[in-house]
């Protein structure tokens, strides 16, 4: 793929979209190529082209799982094939699985990208580069027919002849745009640069004897991939097995061929092939196979986030539990909840053990961290004080979280290398991590401070005067509580009791949220002094991180002066959760400050 | 309550009455309350712009109405004792009032984002508008923050001394209240002393010296320099964000900082208005006649029917190179009172089209239009002259004449044969007056030779007008600056005669290449309008709001007046634009970012530089290397090294002894004490935090010399000057404070229980509450009602 030769030479560029240019339409129906015999004339390649269903056909009986497990290095360590091609895929298309627009299916990685690799034409008209921001893409498209913007601005990839094209290259290459749109144009052109990359990533081959660099086996050949591989390894050690790189170079110069003439059953059987040699060429060198599946069960279970299916069923049979007070349902939810924990911390453990690092190093692996803590705070608590309500919380919390890290794409989730200014000072990365604790608990503390307010306004006074089910919500919250008489079933006791055993439970949380708060600011403060020359700056992320704090120092201290103080703190805490959140995610997306990286 | 404050409360009794309502509210944790409130909100409008905090206000409005009625419901299903039907009708009631007032909320919210003045401050912060003109700093500094701190403060101590028991189970809670007490007191003494800056040092061995002051991070500045001197006259009343249009101002620079010195008497210097992010455009407005660079003006107004495509131009006839457009195909010239002769000479028709050339010998009475090519000769009648065209075309360069300047021509070159003489003319077609002749060789020593001979104004025995065929040329002709109206000459070429008629009021067509006819007409007249250099603010749109409140991007009037008396010319005055620059000094101007020298009619000069604050350190420092280190077997920077040489100043400002080498990088500053330091500055920290970045359009940017050293970056650094007096103030409140939270947060509960185990009696300080994990609990368990 040559995007970045193509902006170079607008010149050129022009006659070849010109020639090729193949219009799809958002409104083609499924299954039909994207050609528009109208005003276009198709190449001989646009004719060639697959049509989607094919292309799905295609896709569907190539077998690449054992590929994807296949050892490769790359920035820095080696991972395996299916990561490099989510990593690659996320920054190339935005997303890890690439969705044709025209039959909806999405597919695999890996798939995808030796597709990119081995057919790179098919993708020449297909939206395929994301272009975040909508002001550069209506740029970008703003000299095509209308129906065809249309389309572009919908599916918000671009194709790689589209940002070919005069107009585009001359946005890109930073001539015509506006200022504000400097920050989109960069990261569209380093989407351009890393599909311009692709293959030279692919190094495959481990360090032959006394070596130390792995090798990309394509290396050398020529665009279509057919020609004869030179020595993968030259200038490097010789490989231990001649034998094996030889069949190597064989496999690799039948593998285009064949997949460009869409012979599913032919690529099968030389991607076997291609498995079974590439360890063989210099076996010392080539990792374990359980380090490598360790990887694949990371990336399938979308970095253990799956875990929050077991936290949400965990809390659900909690909850459960304390409507029926039944022990089998109550015993269910923890041991749930135990596996979601479980899962969730070997997320962490995994991907310590894949980096070789400790893994609170960017915002993912923080924010999977930090929840962590939260999770297990509330566990301990649950067990201490056998109260199922931090359990449920915890629960609540842990859900929520790995649901985030699961859906939302946070930055860093990549295993890369560290954000350069995080990776400067280790006060830094202590004021992060404190920072990031503290919202944790006021996570946790945010859940338990919801269940006090669920008593205070369904339990009626008196444990449930009233028709309201009053008796069912006590009955519920001292369950949860863990104060059911064992003989009756019963509330072992009532709802003002109960009421205050929320508050403490609700306090013990927020008390330690802001404490562990107040510090995170203060040593972010003290290493503002030492990296910006001032303690404090009234950064907005400053500013409302004392804000939170601020709730937090009210919650304590209206303790003292009002009846109700139960109640206050719980709507204290809920409000404080809702401004934790906006000083968390808010204050990053809508406001413009020194905090940007955190 | 606590037994304390019981007992002082009863003490409080006998103080008169406005004395003791000040100290029970301050005793109150409500007024903490209101107070801490209060910052918040004061934060809040900080940081978040005003489209964003109208809107989202309005949209908290809704889902507080919304949730007015799910709690409503809530409160009626719960209550018990309510019939269905009546539950269901109020439900609907309240359900009816909720939808209009979500979609009374909603109509205000979508006018909000509708309204034209919210979309222009949709990143305006509230600090930035016209009314408070204040940096982020200056905003949380400003007195009602202050106040609100301080009544804060206060509160908390008399609330504390009056309130909480001093004993061994209080540390906790009395080391977090003195904590925050010595915060305030660090917080306060640093605001006090707190200096910012940074300063700009050159490599020592490209010929960098020694540095003994920094510039202000955000505190503008005007140099004025004269003969007399430089005088820095700083104006931290000046604007930031906001335009003012000259004459909404008046700062008087003058009558600042004894400003005199440098001005003297007569000279008034003042900032009438101020652009905070514009871009300078010239344009044409209507002068004084009598002012000397008025010229009469015409604007051209050029419409395409078909496409609705419209420019305009401003010709100036007194101005030659203003009063020409002109594209490949014509050209259009306004001229004012040309002269007889020169309007006959423009209706003369060249014989066959083409370029012609008119002869006049005025000796012989001889007149002549011959049509001309290249290589022709001519034989001028019998008055003994023969002249050979050597060349036709445009004259190769603009002028530089003075009055001429810019503007462009086309000529020919005719060689001259006449009695007893020989030359070459450059006959002109635009400008017939600048046609000059050449003699001799060429290329020869003497004052006026150029590379065609020795230059001489045109022989007068013969005169040669060159008529351009190349392009139709139309002729907008006024008989005075006043006339309106003009009269249009025009010769199209080929066959077709000039033509000459009076200028129709729609106008008149030119063709367009290719595509159809063109009209221009006439849309305004001056009859004398100058140049002037106007500021264009730059849309919100096309801003970096990285720029903004900084300076870089703004553009500042000044106005410079002398005081003349009436038979020296009156009073005389300019305006200046000026540019911002970073450091005040000419090596380091780029662009229009430079400083501006005023000639002024007495014969000074004036040099105007708008900057940044600069103060004085009590030290020097010299750049003796700086490396970029960069990432492994990449350009890509990791770190900045800087070697510095730091020697101490002595009072008259010579360095007292040999300079210190000290290394500083990114992270890693150097703590310098200097001796004999005023107050603040004893103790500075010196960062390294810029570096010379490469000039994007300097096609040199990456060479590197022998040594491998980049040629054109990492000549000079930029190091941060800080202090930070009362630091450690604050670093000690702040570690008191959030030692004693375990205190009182974990530590006293169990204090106060297992007093409770060995004692029958409550403990002392301690009301009957049943809570033993509150907080603080003895201070104040109950309300503050009394």
């Amino acid at each position: 793929m040559t995007v970045l030769l193509v902006l170079a030479a607008p010149a050129f560029a022009q006659e070849d979209a010109d020639a090729r240019l193949v219009k799809p339409r958002a409104d083609m129906p499924a299954g039909q190529p994207p050609t528009d015999s109208g005003t276009s004339m198709p190449t001989p390649q646009a004719a060639e082209t697959l049509g989607p269903a094919e292309h799905a056909a295609f896709a569907e009986a190539v077998d690449v799982s054992a590929f994807s497990k296949l050892a490769v290095f790359d920035a820095g360590r080696v991972k395996i094939v299916d990561t490099l091609a989510r990593e690659q895929l996320q920054r190339i298309y935005g997303k890890e699985r690439w969705r044709s627009p025209w039959t909806g299916r999405k597919y695999d990685p890996t798939f995808t990208y030796l597709d990119l690799l081995l057919h790179p034409e098919y993708y020449d008209d297909k939206p395929l580069v994301h272009v975040d921001v909508l002001p550069l893409r209506r740029r970008l498209v703003e000299h095509l027919p209308e129906g065809e913007r249309e389309f572009w601005l919908k599916v918000g990839r671009l194709s790689p002849q589209l940002l070919g094209s005069p107009q585009a290259a001359n946005l890109l290459m930073g001539r015509d745009i506006e200022p504000g749109l400097f920050g989109a144009q960069q990261a569209t052109l380093q989407a351009v640069m890393h599909l311009d990359a692709i293959g030279g990533r692919l190094r495959l081959v481990s360090p032959g004897p006394g070596g130390e660099k792995w090798t990309y086996p394509w290396a050398g050949m020529d665009h279509d991939h057919t020609g004869e591989p030179p020595d993968a390894h030259a200038g490097e050690a010789e490989p231990a097995d001649a034998e094996a790189a030889a069949e190597l170079r064989s496999i690799l110069r039948e593998l285009g061929p064949a997949w460009r003439a869409g012979e599913a059953g032919e690529v099968n059987e030389l991607l076997d092939r291609l498995v079974a040699t590439v360890p063989t060429v210099n076996p010392q060198s080539y990792p374990a196979r359980s380090k490598l599946t360790l990887e694949w069960i990371y990336n399938f279970t979308h970095r253990f986030t799956l875990g929050y299916l077991a936290y949400a069923a965990g809390t659900l049979a909690l909850l459960l539990a304390f409507a029926t007070t039944s022990k089998w349902l109550f015993r269910t939810g923890g041991v749930l909840l135990g596996v979601g924990f479980l899962v969730h911390t070997a997320g962490i453990v995994v991907r310590a053990v894949l980096t070789g690092r400790w893994p609170i190093h960017n915002q993912f692996e923080s924010f999977v961290a930090i929840t962590w803590f939260a999770v297990l705070v509330g566990l301990i608590f649950m067990f201490a004080r056998r109260q199922g309500l931090f359990g449920a919380a915890a629960g609540a919390l842990g859900t929520c979280a790995l649901l985030v890290a699961n859906m939302m794409d946070i930055p860093s989730s990549g295993m890369g290398r560290d954000m350069p200014i995080l990776a400067t000072s280790q006060i830094l990365y202590v004021h992060v991590n404190v920072v990031l604790a503290s919202y944790a608990l006021i996570g946790l503390g945010f859940f338990i401070s919801l269940w006090y307010l669920l008593v205070h306004y369904f339990a009626g006074p008196g444990g449930g005067a009233g028709g309201g089910g009053g008796d069912g919500v006590v009955r519920f919250a001292a369950a949860g509580l863990g104060q059911i008489d064992s003989d009756t079933g019963e509330a072992a006791t009532d709802r003002s009791a109960m009421l205050n055993g929320l508050d403490r439970a609700q306090m013990v949380v927020l008390q330690l949220a802001f404490w562990l708060l107040g510090l995170g600011i203060l040593l972010g403060a003290y290493w503002a002094d030492h990296a910006w020359g001032r303690w404090w700056g009234w950064d907005p992320k400053e500013t409302w991180a004392l804000i939170t704090w601020i709730i937090y120092l009210i919650a304590i201290h209206t303790r003292f002066s009002v009846r109700r103080r139960g109640l206050v703190t719980a709507w204290l805490s809920v409000i404080g959760f809702f401004i934790m959140l906006w000083t968390y995610w808010g204050v990053n997306l809508l406001l413009a400050g020194l905090h940007s990286y955190a | 309550m606590s037994a304390k404050y019981r007992r002082v409360k009863q003490a409080d009794l006998d103080l008169p009455a406005p004395l003791r309502w000040l100290t029970r509210a301050f005793s109150s944790i409500t007024l903490a309350v209101i107070l801490l409130l209060l910052v918040a909100l004061w934060g809040l409008l900080g940081t978040i712009p005003l489209r964003m905090l109208a809107i989202g206000g309005l949209d908290a409005a809704v889902v507080f109405a919304a949730a007015g009625v799910a709690a409503g419901l809530i409160y009626l299903l719960t209550r018990g004792g309510i019939s269905v039907v009546r539950g269901i009708a109020a439900g609907l009631l309240l359900a009816g009032a909720t939808v209009a007032a979500v979609r009374g909320v909603m109509a205000v919210h979508d006018r909000a984002v509708a309204s034209s003045w919210l979309q222009e401050h949709a990143s305006t912060v509230i600090y930035q508008l016209p009314a408070f003109e204040m940096t982020m700093t200056e905003y949380y500094g400003w007195w009602p923050m202050d106040l609100l701190l301080l009544l804060f403060v206060v509160n908390m101590v008399w609330a504390t001394i009056r309130r909480i028991e001093f004993s061994f189970v209080n540390i906790g809670v009395l080391s977090v209240h003195g904590g925050i007490v010595l915060l305030a007191i660090g917080a306060m003494v640093y605001g006090r002393f707190k200096v910012e800056g940074d300063t700009v040092i050159h490599r020592r061995d490209l010929g960098g010296g020694f540095v003994s002051s920094f510039y202000g991070t955000a505190e503008p500045a005007i140099y004025l320099a004269t003969s007399r001197g430089e005088k820095m006259i700083p104006v931290p009343d000046l604007p930031r964000y906001n335009d003012y249009a000259p004459g909404e101002l008046d700062i008087r620079l003058h009558e600042r900082q004894n400003a005199g010195s440098v001005l003297g008497e007569n000279l008034r210097v003042t900032i009438p208005g101020f652009y905070a992010y514009a871009e300078p455009v010239s344009a044409w407005r209507p002068a004084a006649e009598t002012d000397p660079q008025a010229s009469p003006a015409i604007r051209l107004a050029m419409e395409r029917q078909q496409t609705g495509e419209a420019a305009e131009f401003v010709l100036a006839a007194d101005r030659p190179a203003e009063r020409v457009l002109e594209n490949r195909l014509w050209s259009i010239q306004y001229l004012v009172d040309p002269g007889e002769k020169r309007l006959k000479e423009l209706l003369t028709p060249v014989p066959g089209g083409g370029h012609g050339l008119i002869v006049e010998v005025p000796g012989e009475d001889f007149r002549e239009v011959y049509a001309i090519e290249p290589g022709q000769t001519i034989e001028v009648g019998d008055t003994g002259y023969a002249l050979e065209i050597e060349d036709i075309g445009p004259y190769p360069i603009p002028f530089v004449s003075e009055g001429y300047q810019d503007a462009r021509d086309t000529r020919a070159v005719v060689k001259v044969e006449g009695p007893g003489k020989t030359f070459t003319r450059m006959a002109m077609n635009r400008y017939p007056e600048r046609s000059q002749d050449f003699s001799g060789s060429g290329g020869g020593p003497a004052p006026m030779m150029g590379p065609m001979g020795e230059r001489s104004d045109p022989d007068p025995a013969i005169r040669l007008v060159y008529l351009d065929g190349s392009q139709m040329q139309y002729y907008l002709v006024g008989e005075s600056p006043e006339d309106e109206q003009l009269d249009l000459i025009v010769r199209l070429g080929g066959q077709s005669r000039p033509m000459h008629r009076q200028l129709p009021d729609d106008g008149f067509p030119v063709p367009t290449g290719g595509q159809g006819l063109v009209m221009l007409r006439i849309a305004e007249h001056w009859p004398a309008a100058k140049q002037v250099m106007e500021p264009r603010p730059v849309p919100e749109a096309e801003r970096d709001s990285r720029a903004e409140g900084q300076y870089g991007e703004s553009l500042l009037p000044v106005d410079v007046e002398l005081d003349r008396p009436a038979d020296a010319g009156g009073p005389w005055r300019e305006r200046v634009w000026l540019h911002f620059m970073r450091y005040p000094m000419p090596s380091m101007a780029s662009g229009n970012h430079r400083p501006r020298t005023v000639e002024l009619p007495d014969g000074r000069t004036l040099r105007l530089t708008f900057s940044r604050e600069r103060h004085a350190l009590p030290f020097a420092m010299g750049l003796e290397d700086f490396e970029m280190q960069s990432y492994e077997g990449s350009d890509i920077p990791r770190d900045f090294v800087a070697t510095l040489l730091i020697g101490d100043l002595s009072e008259s400002g010579v360095m007292r002894q040999m300079p210190d080498r000290h290394v500083i990088s990114m992270n890693h500053p150097l703590m310098y004490e200097a001796a004999n330091a005023p107050l603040g500055l004893q103790r500075v920290k010196i960062s390294q935090v810029e570096w010379d970045p490469p000039r994007r359009d300097d096609p040199q940017a990456e060479a590197k010399n022998a040594d491998g050293r980049f040629i054109n970056q990492q000549r000079y650094t930029v190091v941060g000057i800080g202090n930070n007096v009362g630091i450690s103030i604050i670093w000690a409140g702040g570690g008191l404070a959030l030692a004693g939270i375990p205190w009182a947060f974990y530590l006293k509960p169990l204090l106060v229980r297992r007093r409770k185990r060995t004692s029958q009696e409550p403990p002392a300080g301690r009301e009957d509450s049943a809570d033993a994990d509150a907080p603080a609990a003895s201070a104040e368990p109950a309300g503050m009602q009394s």
